[in-house]
């Protein structure tokens, strides 16, 4: 799995020429935050290392995230992140592959703030679902572009247990945003 | 009655110690790389190479492992929040060593240095990273 992502992640990069007109742009320092906080405690966790490759001509988007790249205020809330919740041992990854579609049926290769929907598969703790969500792509005239979009994930659903003793201290669905900042490749 | 007293202040202090030092294991930040010393001494481009090579294997041997790194300095950038990034060579084009160091932290490397740089390792994602980076000596 791990060896069929990066063939994946190493073509988008590496698509050749003869794709003419498909502009690449890339990301190796997307950022990615997430709120899994409730009046009892303040969770939250950044990773500025997400990687990402856009082909605004398709739409097609994928990037990959380290879970141990999450970092937390506290080195207690990293410890049981990454090896009670997400299990990063097990599971380093958290991998969207998808596309990008404009909600009012833009040409996301022009220049201009873009409504879009994110369509596509969500891998997260070993656990593939499809996700579908709205975000905002700006893309400028220097060929630079921005994704953002914010969403909730419940951690049930990716098969993160969360014990009973500590389920009121831990949000029910976690708040994510993704904020990517693409160059041209 | 003198006893009893003594056995209560007994179990007051210790009480008393026990929830300061769980107080300071709840708040402790995740250490940084320049208090500890390194479990592993590597060079950039074997590091690169072994992850590039058997990632599963890799992930296994030096996640969360605080590396001393030895490397030639493609460059430096301005990372997110305050934080920069040293790139060090690998070889290949694609992917580079990235060492974090945190916000605040001062930086001083000139391109193609060799540079010796602790870190903790997080994995392979096009580059391999260190996070909470120091210079080593």
């Amino acid at each position: 799995m791990k060896l069929s992502h990066h063939i994946i992640f190493a073509s988008l990069l590496l698509l050749p020429a003869c794709l003419h007109a498909q502009q690449r742009l890339a990301s190796r320092n997307g950022e990615i935050s997430l709120f899994a906080g409730t009046s009892l405690e303040d969770i939250s966790a950044v990773n500025n290392k997400v990687t990402s490759v856009f082909l605004p001509s398709t739409g097609e988007i994928e990037f990959a995230a380290l879970i141990k790249a999450f970092e937390f205020k506290r080195s207690l809330m990293q410890e049981h992140f990454n090896e009670d919740y997400l299990e990063s041992n097990s599971f380093p990854k958290a991998i969207f592959k998808g596309k990008l579609v404009a909600a009012t049926g833009d040409d996301l290769t022009r220049p201009g703030i873009h409504q879009v929907i994110a369509k596509g598969d969500l891998t997260l703790h070993g656990v593939t679902r499809q996700i579908e969500q709205k975000a905002q792509l700006t893309t400028s005239a220097d060929g630079t572009a921005e994704a953002r979009c914010d969403f909730e994930v419940k951690p049930e659903d990716y098969g993160v247990a969360i014990p009973s003793l500590v389920r009121d201290k831990i949000a029910e669905r976690v708040q994510i945003k993704v904020r990517i900042h693409y160059t041209k490749f | 009655m003198m006893k009893t007293k003594t056995v209560l202040l007994i179990l007051f202090v210790a009480v008393v110690i026990a929830a300061v030092y769980g107080y300071c294991l709840y708040t402790a930040k995740p250490p940084a790389a320049s208090t500890l010393s390194a479990d592993l001494t590597i060079d950039a481009t074997v590091l690169y190479d072994e992850f590039k090579t058997n990632e599963v294997l890799s992930d296994k041997r030096y996640n969360d492992k605080l590396l001393k790194v030895n490397g030639q300095v493609r460059d430096v950038v301005d990372g997110a929040g305050g934080t920069t990034d040293v790139l060090l060579e690998t070889g290949d084009p694609l992917g580079a060593v990235v060492c974090e160091f945190s916000a605040g932290q001062k930086v001083e490397f000139e391109k193609n240095a060799v540079v010796s740089i602790k870190g903790f390792c997080a994995g392979l994602n096009l580059d391999v990273l260190l996070q909470r980076c120091s210079t080593a000596e």
